[in-house]
């Protein structure tokens, strides 16, 4: 699908009135139920796939796998049951051994319709993102990656985690600001909720500043049920929300875990004798 | 290639203090480098997936994101390095977070290719803040690399390990590590090295520290200086000085730095030639 159609299917949800919900999807199976609960933009990138195999999703930013040979080998599987919904492809723009523009190449051709920052270096510690930038794998990287996949017609998602990264992103003409607090912790202190909030809050005006129309999507931190995101939306004045261990880890766990168990439940006809 | 048993390293070892020598150990990231260093007399060899990236025109810290599966890179490097020298020890990295191994397995697999001691690289005491916290949390972090240590003790493996603090110092030799890399951070300099690091009084004051820690856990332990401004053989002669240490580990400083001057400086002098067939061009 090309980019027009989907910022025009995106705005039009806006305009009714609904959230956009971007689902973070780490296997076929979950995109096609994301599909089938109405997702507006499926998304898949590495941590969604780690923890549908059930390890810790920290493993995307440590080196144990090669994490966009891993999320290029699933948007093919995606796509194919995304039934026409958008699919963005999540890659490390930082990856030593693929030039941006291959990465931009590579998720075309695996059929993805827009790509996103992620993993990011946002997740490390401001000295270790100095170390990262120095070196020539900082966030001015993952800008670039998502400037190329702008100019070559593709939807871009970016990631941001403080307001100076959203006017950086909205500068290069990222399409919708992924505002992220980090990983999920559901439950947090109200202390640590309200400064979540807030976070969310000043991106969101920050992106809007810089453009009176910029599409807003929230993530991470408090946000672990649709309870918490409406509230969200309604103190930020964001336009959605991007899915990830919430829509997808969570019910699948839960599910399943339930359905054996009634499964087990059931009684066998008492045995003679 | 030769392999060393715990016995061998440490009786080198001591002959080397004895002479009054420091204990110099270095990464090598490709074989060449492996050789060369050989030749120049160093006392162990260390091998780990940072290596490769280094030595491919990368940053250390490649070896520190999601591209590549470091354990396997570091058996890769071994096969690489291991023939490439005749009498060192070389010590291998094992990343004792990796979710797809069994680290019992895998140092035997590391030790059955002729590997003579373990390391914890990568390790993820380069990590800290909010994301350290979380994989703390998610059980991939530092306590899992003290159990790597242990469990090459109790097989007579002899190991080196990286701690960043004085904890960790004190944690690894309780563990019975033969060896204490005090990391002071990232090392500086060249074209990619790290953006801040301590300046020397206060990294000597930290490795003293960490050093200290470690033999309150165990008397015995080894302790050398690593990373941060301990970038060239100056500023090395200054944690000698002002510290305990019978030694200086060096990875970027002793294959990076010394390649990066090495071969940019042998090209511009050829390139300061001036061939008599293009000399009155122009």
């Amino acid at each position: 699908m090309s980019r027009e159609a989907i910022l025009e299917g995106l705005r039009t949800r806006v305009a009714d009135g609904g959230a956009i919900v971007v689902a973070g999807v780490g296997s076929g199976l979950t995109a096609a139920g994301a599909v089938a609960g109405g997702a507006d933009l499926l998304a898949t990138y590495s941590t969604a796939i780690y923890r549908i195999l059930g390890v810790p999703t920290a493993l995307a930013f440590m080196p144990y796998d090669d994490t966009n040979a891993v999320t290029l080998s699933l948007v093919p599987e995606v796509v194919g049951r995304a039934a026409g919904v958008p699919v963005i492809a999540g890659l490390g723009a930082h990856d030593p051994r693929r030039p941006i523009d291959r990465l931009v190449s590579a998720a075309l051709d695996a059929g993805a319709d827009g790509l996103t920052n992620e993993p990011f270096v946002g997740i490390y510690t401001p000295e270790m993102r100095a170390d990262l930038d120095r070196a020539g794998y900082g966030f001015t990287r993952e800008v670039a990656m998502l400037a190329e996949a702008r100019r070559r017609g593709m939807l871009t998602l970016g990631w941001a985690f403080d307001s100076d990264e959203v006017r950086i992103l909205l500068g290069a003409g990222v399409d919708v600001v992924g505002a992220m607090a980090g990983i999920t912790s559901g439950g947090a202190a109200a202390d640590v909720r309200r400064a979540a909030f807030d976070g969310f809050a000043a991106m969101t005006a920050a992106a809007r500043a810089a453009d009176r129309n910029a599409i807003v999507v929230l993530h991470g931190g408090p946000l672990a049920d649709p309870a918490a995101v409406a509230e969200a939306l309604a103190y930020t004045g964001a336009d959605g929300y991007a899915t990830g261990s919430s829509a997808e880890r969570t019910p699948v766990i839960a599910a399943v875990r339930d359905t054996v168990a009634a499964f087990r439940a059931v009684p066998l006809r008492p045995r003679a004798g | 290639m030769r392999q060393f048993d715990r016995g061998e390293i440490h009786a080198r070892l001591r002959a080397v203090m004895d002479r009054g020598e420091p204990i110099v150990m270095g990464g090598a990231g490709i074989g060449l480098v492996a050789k060369a260093a050989e030749r120049g007399g160093i006392d162990i060899l260390m091998a780990y997936n940072t290596g490769p990236f280094r030595m491919a025109g990368h940053g250390s810290l490649a070896g520190y994101l999601a591209y590549g599966d470091a354990n396997a890179m570091t058996l890769e490097l071994g096969r690489e390095i291991l023939n490439a020298v005749d009498d060192t020890p070389v010590v291998g990295g094992i990343g004792a977070a990796d979710p797809f191994r069994d680290i019992g397995r895998l140092i035997g697999e590391m030790m059955d290719l002729g590997f003579s001691g373990i390391t914890n690289v990568p390790t993820t005491g380069l990590y800290d803040g909010k994301f350290r916290a979380h994989i703390d949390a998610t059980k991939l972090g530092y306590p899992r690399e003290i159990d790597l240590i242990r469990m090459c003790r109790d097989r007579d493996v002899f190991t080196v390990a990286y701690a960043f603090s004085t904890d960790e110092a004190r944690a690894m030799a309780e563990a019975g590590a033969d060896i204490i890399g005090a990391h002071v951070g990232l090392t500086s300099g060249g074209w990619i090295g790290a953006a801040a690091t301590l300046d020397i009084d206060r990294a000597c004051e930290a490795t003293q520290a960490m050093l200290e820690a470690a033999r309150a856990g165990r008397a015995d332990v080894l302790v050398v200086a690593h990373g941060g401004p301990f970038e060239d053989p100056e500023s090395v002669r200054s944690v000698f000085e002002r510290t305990d240490v019978v030694g200086y580990l060096g990875a970027s400083s002793i294959e990076r730095l010394p390649v990066e001057r090495a071969v940019s400086g042998v090209v511009r002098d050829f390139k300061a030639l001036r061939p008599r067939a293009t000399r009155t061009a122009g």
